[in-house]
């Protein structure tokens, strides 16, 4: 008895989000294409591996908070594995509950799967759905994006809870208002979650993990998988345990290969296999942490000795005098860059021109970037495969230049 | 920025040394090799490093070891009171900071102290010598640019080159048109990249269709399958019916036939009757016919009844034998009467000479009446009258003629002694009287004539007895006096005629006129001639009288010949009038007209003979005719006339035999009649019998009876069969067959099926088939990797592409960068610099020159005080010199701020005289205030020429190590 009201006080459930089945790597560059279709596969590793607990577990209910796909370019094969992992659950007689994002919403014009019967989609409304749990009630609000982007924000129509009995469980596709370019994914505040006296609110479309609220619990679970260098770290899932009191979390990686940035210091190093021996440490250390990768290389502590050594050749042979000393090992971690601690170099950087150059440079503005990268970025041709040129790309720029510049002098010198 | 103190520990030849500097201009003077150059590159190591080992610059390490490096103590605005050190370290040497406040400070904190000069660029502005001034005259304003005007930059040719080098790598990266740079490269990869993705997406696409298609084909499927089964089913029962067919057929046609035959009883022992009775009828019918074929055999025989007949009025024609000859006997004689009055008839009209028929009837009717016999002699008799009358008169006339003939000759004689026509001439002349006379004498011939005009009177009154005639003949309805009326008219016109030829003595008469006038002569001999001719034609009147009576009388008998032959062919036209009644044409000789008459009258009298003849000969032929008609009638055959009686009296003996047999016949005919009625009888008793028999066999002869006796027992057999049928089908159950369905129905809905059934399995096997493709296809494309495959290619193409981008506009933008300092070095800088600079050079030369401008071609050129220009390679050694130091102070002015170092001078004012000299001292001591300079030399005047000056003698540092001057 005691332990059948423990039950029945409480709920577990699975929280995930931003799945991005088979969407594309971003940012790789070089990588063999075998190695390429492996990291391709681990969307669905990760996906499996979710799969798998759930089925191991046995939770509740899942919960999949928005873009389950990459838009558009969905592949036939990422919607029936996708198909695949819901008949398991339902097999295993665990409901599902989604609600799809800007990246799935659902005027997309792509085949669609029937999917079991296990699973709700929420409509294009927000709407609630209840269910028994060990004969406890509980609610779920949620909604699906009508179409790529929901201006509007979708909070204000939640219905606010106010029966205690039940758990009340947001599910929501979007991000905290304030963030212009978000504010098209359905904005909110934590005060209007809040308000709305739900018990947990199950966040989707940032892929960081992270936790806005505590108590209730406002959470974004992070994606399954990272895909560039900007989703660094480990990737996953919450399994979250709810009562009336308490919420706990259980993060649960499923992250096939890990992007990470990895510094690597220098000091003392002379020689090119010093460099190589460092390099290596470095990666195996890595491997062994977290398995397969995709990494970029921090030389830190660099002094001239150092610099010296780089600017005996261009930093893509280093690059490629690495990934051949590093070979295909498995797990297999990619080396995606190496890059030189940049404000160590830029104040070992010297010279009257170097200043004067990005002195100048410094001074332009958006307009003047634009003007002046004009050949490439309006190339009719090539233009388009170039993401927008940003104000964080145009930093990227700046310090390419710097480095570039040094290594001019350098070599002029 | 200025330099206060140099410690050197150890460069080159010196060591241990300290070189205090004032903080203006300081002269450096030393002999040669007295170590000037040394300390100057003491001062450019320690501030920017020792050179690299392998570089061009000597290092200027210590010989003996020791300790190799120094300090430079300056004093900055910026960073107050510092200490830059640098010893032997790393190949540039390490260096150190000490500042004010004891903070140290390392390779950064240094380049900030040096406002991120390099040494290049602090050589190229701060530190020159005199060998850089000479190469001042091929300077253009580019070279300026590059060696001079790098404000606060490095070298401009560092900054090209880095810009050539630049546009270099851009090239390689990327071309607007280009095709082989890397990213023009990597932007075709990723147009390949995206059609293939287009397809790729395409292909995706076919999944939603194909799976409807799929669902719609299972659909149809489970139709097509359960149709079959139905069909499978129908041809089961199909064949089952066809089986079953024949059987049911059979009955049916058992039944049918069962029900024809099964209802007809058959007599019992009916063929034995039959046989039995028809044999017996059989014989019956014989005997009747045999009887009946005597009978008409006997009929055959038996004699006309005509014929018998025919016999009493043979016997009557027989009788009349004789009568039948008489006739024939008559028909001869007449025949024989008629031949000679014919004869003598055509002899007849021969003599009259009548030949058309016309004529001989004309003849046959004429009128022979003794009045127009009289007519006829009348006729004839004034014939012979007129003939008479005209031959007495021809013969006066021949009498008259003859005396007229006389008369003439007797003239004719009387003229021939005529007096000439001379002596007629003369004579004429005469008295016109006798001219009148002869006139007159022609008027008496005139007068002659006249006389002749009483025969009109004549037949005036010739014309009026006529009428007189006509009219009593016309009141006495006497149509012959009209005629005589009418020929003495003609008579009258004929004379008439007769008359108007006779005047032919009138030209006579003229003719004799004629010889009158010959007759004329002269008046001697005229009473001669006169005489003579009076005589002569006394003489010759005489004789022209009597030629006249006689010319007269004759006149008188011509006409009445005329009269005479007119009444005659008046007569003649009659009698031939009359002729012409009895068909006669033309005149015929008076002897045979009066025989005329008789010889018509016996001609006629032949015709009637020939009359009479004929109605007897026609009355003989016609009893011929009929007899003989009787007898052929009789007969029955044409008989000829000749031998009739003889063919009568045969076929008369004939049929009295014929009569004979008849009767015979007629006997034995009796007799068989009786016998044939008693055939009959039997016959007709047997056919009853029969007839009983037939219909209780209900048949209707006897051939039927067989078949109904075959009927019946094929019944009995039919029964049988039905019985049995009946069981077999009875196996089956029972199956309903539709009315009207044949075996070829089965068999042709068996065929119908069965092509359904093919083509539904045909339609199975293409569904099937294109399910299996689409499973396949559908399969395929949901395991198919290659579109997330070329996605992520696609994705790493672009990230390549965004990383050689990247590349591309960091050297874009460096590139951009130099340009962009260039052009504004040169638009705004230069021209500031060369302000300055002119301002000293026209200070340094005293105001004789005043310009130092910029030539279009890009040279520098010089303006003196009057105006006149001239390229800086005209000028002298020295003035270009000052040229060339107006420009690098004016630089180092432009850059007081920025760049606020010490200027390092190596003796370049060797070539100047006293006055340019002073004048730059003087310049030079304005500066110092502002600036610090240390200028070496190995002149020892130049040392004095500032008043304000560190002088710092070189030679003698050596001597007091670690002195501080």
């Amino acid at each position: 008895m005691c332990e059948g009201e423990f039950y029945l006080s409480m709920i577990r459930f699975i929280h995930t989000a931003d799945l991005h089945l088979d969407s594309p790597f971003k940012g790789m560059m070089g990588l063999p294409i075998d190695k390429l279709n492996d990291l391709r596969e681990s969307t669905f590793k990760a996906f499996t591996h979710l799969i798998e607990y759930a089925l191991a577990t046995k939770p509740d209910f899942v919960l999949i908070v928005g873009d389950l796909y990459d838009g558009e370019d969905r592949s036939l094969r990422a919607q029936m594995r996708f198909h695949e992992g819901m008949e398991q659950l339902h097999t295993a007689g665990i409901p599902v509950f989604i609600s799809y994002g800007n990246h799935d919403h659902l005027t997309g014009r792509w085949t669609r799967f029937e999917l079991p019967p296990n699973v709700h989609v929420f409509g294009e409304d927000v709407e609630k759905v209840q269910l028994s749990v060990n004969g406890h009630p509980v609610s779920i609000y949620g909604f699906s994006y009508k179409e790529r982007h929901v201006r509007e924000p979708m909070i204000a129509r939640y219905p606010v809870a106010d029966d205690k009995d039940g758990f009340h469980i947001g599910m929501l596709h979007g991000s905290l208002a304030g963030d212009d370019t978000h504010a098209v994914y359905a904005p909110f505040t934590k005060s209007e979650l809040l308000a709305k006296h739900y018990d947990y609110w199950a966040l989707g479309h940032i892929h960081l993990r992270q936790h806005l609220h505590k108590h209730p619990a406002i959470v974004y679970p992070g994606n399954l998988q990272g895909r560039h260098r900007n989703e660094r770290g480990v990737k996953g899932f919450y399994e979250v345990e709810l009562s009336q009191t308490e919420t706990s979390f259980q993060f649960i990686p499923t992250s096939v290969t890990v992007f990470d940035a990895i510094r690597v210091s220098c000091v003392g190093i002379r020689h090119a296999n010093e460099w190589l021996a460092a390099c290596t440490e470095a990666l195996d250390a890595f491997k062994s942490a977290y398995g397969a990768g995709v990494v970029e290389l921090v030389m830190t502590d660099t002094d001239s000795e150092v610099t010296d050594l780089f600017s005996q050749s261009t930093m893509e042979e280093w690059l490629d005098t690495l990934r051949d000393a590093v070979g295909e090992s498995d797990p297999f971690v990619w080396v995606q860059k190496i890059l030189i601690d940049e404000q160590k170099k830029l104040s070992a950087s010297s010279g009257a021109l170097a200043q004067s150059v990005l002195g100048r440079i410094d001074g332009w503005t958006e307009n003047d970037w634009k003007d002046v990268l004009k050949d490439v970025y309006q190339h009719g041709r090539g233009g388009k495969y170039l993401e927008l040129l940003t104000a964080d790309a145009i930093n990227e720029i700046k310090a390419g230049v710097a480095v570039l510049i040094t290594g001019q002098v350098v070599e002029t010198n | 920025m200025k330099i206060e103190k140099l410690i050197i520990y150890g460069f080159g030849k010196h060591e241990n040394l300290h070189i205090k500097l004032g903080s203006g201009m300081n002269v450096l003077y030393g002999l040669n090799e007295a170590g000037k150059t040394t300390i100057q590159q003491f001062v450019l190591h320690i501030l920017f490093g020792f050179p690299q080992k392998n570089s061009t610059l000597l290092r200027y390490e210590p010989k003996r070891g020791e300790k190799y490096g120094g300090q430079v103590h300056v004093i900055d605005d910026l960073y107050g009171k510092c200490i830059v050190e640098r010893v032997r370290g790393k190949s540039a040497g390490d260096v150190i900071v000490y500042f004010e406040d004891g903070r140290k400070g390392n390779e950064v904190e240094l380049e900030l102290l040096l406002r991120q000069y390099d040494r290049i660029s602090f050589e190229s502005i701060f530190s020159f010598s005199l060998l850089q001034l000479q190469e001042f005259e091929k300077m253009d304003e580019v070279e300026l640019s590059r060696t001079l005007l790098a404000s606060g930059t490095t070298g401009v040719d560092s900054m090209m080159q880095l810009e050539k080098r630049m546009e270099k790598e851009m090239g390689d990266l990327f071309k607007k048109s280009g095709k082989i740079p890397a990213m023009n490269v990597k932007i075709e990869e990723l147009r390949a990249l995206e059609k293939q993705l287009h397809d790729e997406k395409e292909k995706v696409e076919e999944y939603a269709p194909s799976i409807q298609r799929l669902g719609a084909i299972d659909e149809r499927l489970v139709d097509l399958r359960e149709q079959e089964k139905q069909l499978q089913e129908e041809l089961r029962r199909l064949a089952l019916m066809r089986q079953l067919l024949p059987l049911h057929h059979k009955r049916k046609t058992l039944e049918s036939r069962l029900v024809t035959v099964s209802t007809v009883a058959f007599p019992a022992d009916g063929i034995r009757r039959y046989e039995t009775l028809s044999s017996k009828l059989a014989e019956a019918e014989i005997v009747k016919q045999r009887m009946e074929k005597e009978l008409a055999e006997i009929a055959m025989r038996m004699p006309k009844d005509e014929e018998r007949k025919q016999i009493i009025e043979l016997e009557n024609i027989v009788a009349k034998e004789s009568e039948w000859h008489g006739w024939r006997t008559a028909v001869t004689v007449a025949e024989d009467e008629k031949r000679r009055l014919m004869s003598r008839q055509r002899n007849l009209f021969d003599r009259l000479g009548v030949q058309e028929e016309a004529n001989k009837t004309i003849l046959l009717q004429a009128d022979v009446s003794l009045r127009k016999e009289e007519e006829m002699y009348e006729l004839m008799e004034g014939l012979s009258e007129t003939d008479r009358q005209f031959e007495f008169t021809e013969h006066q006339f021949v009498q008259v003629k003859n005396e007229w003939q006389e008369t003439k000759n007797e003239l004719e004689f009387i003229e021939s002694t005529a007096p000439t026509l001379e002596e007629m001439e003369l004579g004429r002349e005469w008295p016109a009287t006798r001219q009148r006379l002869a006139e007159a004498k022609a008027y008496v011939s005139f007068g002659k004539s006249t006389v002749n005009r009483q025969s009109p009177a004549l037949l005036a009154s010739l014309f009026l007895l006529a009428i007189a005639i006509m009219i009593f003949g016309f009141i006495r309805q006497e149509w012959l006096l009209i005629l005589v009326g009418l020929l003495v008219v003609g008579i009258g016109i004929f004379f008439y005629i007769k008359k108007s030829e006779s005047p032919q003595s009138e030209s006579k008469m003229r003719e004799m006129e004629k010889w009158m006038a010959a007759y004329d002569g002269n008046e001697q001999q005229m009473e001669s001639l006169v005489a003579r001719i009076d005589t002569y034609n006394r003489k010759k009147e005489k004789l022209q009288e009597v030629l006249q009576a006689c010319e007269k009388k004759r006149d008188v008998l011509e006409t009445e010949l005329d009269l005479i032959q007119n009444s005659r062919n008046q007569i003649e036209s009659d009698l031939s009038k009359f002729l012409l009644l009895y068909g006669f044409d033309g005149l015929l000789s008076r002897t045979i007209v009066p025989e005329l008459f008789s010889m018509i009258r016996e001609v006629q009298n032949v015709a009637h003979e020939l009359e009479a003849n004929e109605v007897r000969l026609q009355g003989a032929l016609q009893h011929i005719d009929e007899r003989a008609m009787e007898v052929e009638t009789i007969l029955q055959q044409s008989v000829p006339h000749e031998a009739m009686y003889e063919i009568v009296r045969r076929e008369f003996s004939r049929r009295r035999e014929v009569a004979e047999l008849s009767k015979s016949l007629t006997i034995n005919k009796d007799r068989v009649e009786i016998s044939l009625i008693e055939a009959t009888g039997l016959v007709e008793s047997l056919q009853g019998k029969l007839q009983a028999l037939f219909a209780e066999a209900r048949v209707e002869e006897g051939d039927e009876l067989y078949g109904a006796f075959a009927a019946h027992q094929e019944a009995v057999l039919l029964k049988g069969q039905l019985d049995d049928l009946q069981l077999q089908l009875e196996v089956h159950g029972t199956i309903h067959l539709p009315k009207g369905i044949t075996n070829e129905g089965l068999v042709l809905k068996e065929e119908e099926n069965k092509g359904i059934r093919a083509s539904i399995a045909e339609e199975l096997n293409t569904l099937v088939n294109e399910r299996a493709a689409l499973v396949t296809k559908t399969d395929k494309l949901l395991t198919d990797e290659t579109y997330g495959q070329q996605l992520q290619l696609f994705e790493m193409k672009k990230a390549e592409l965004a990383d050689l981008a990247r590349k591309w506009s960091e050297r874009k933008a460096v590139s951009e960068a130099i340009k962009r300092i260039m052009t504004e070095l040169k638009e705004e800088k230069l021209p500031q610099v060369l302000q300055a600079a002119e301002r000293l050079f026209t200070e340094l030369t005293d105001g004789k020159y005043v310009a130092l401008e910029v030539t279009e071609k890009a040279y520098f050129e010089v303006v003196s005080n009057d105006g006149m220009r001239y390229p800086i390679i005209e000028l002298s050694q020295a003035t270009k010199e000052q040229a060339y130091i107006s420009l690098r102070l004016a630089l180092a002015a432009s850059l007081a701020d920025s760049a606020p170092f010490p200027m390092i001078m190596d003796d370049p004012f060797v070539h100047f005289d006293a006055e340019r000299l002073s004048r730059m001292v003087e310049l030079l001591d304005g500066l110092q205030t502002k600036r610090q300079f240390i200028y070496f030399t190995c002149h020892p005047k130049m040392k004095n020429q500032w008043q304000k000056a560190t002088t710092i003698n070189v030679s003698e540092l050596g001597s007091e190590q670690g002195a501080i001057v």
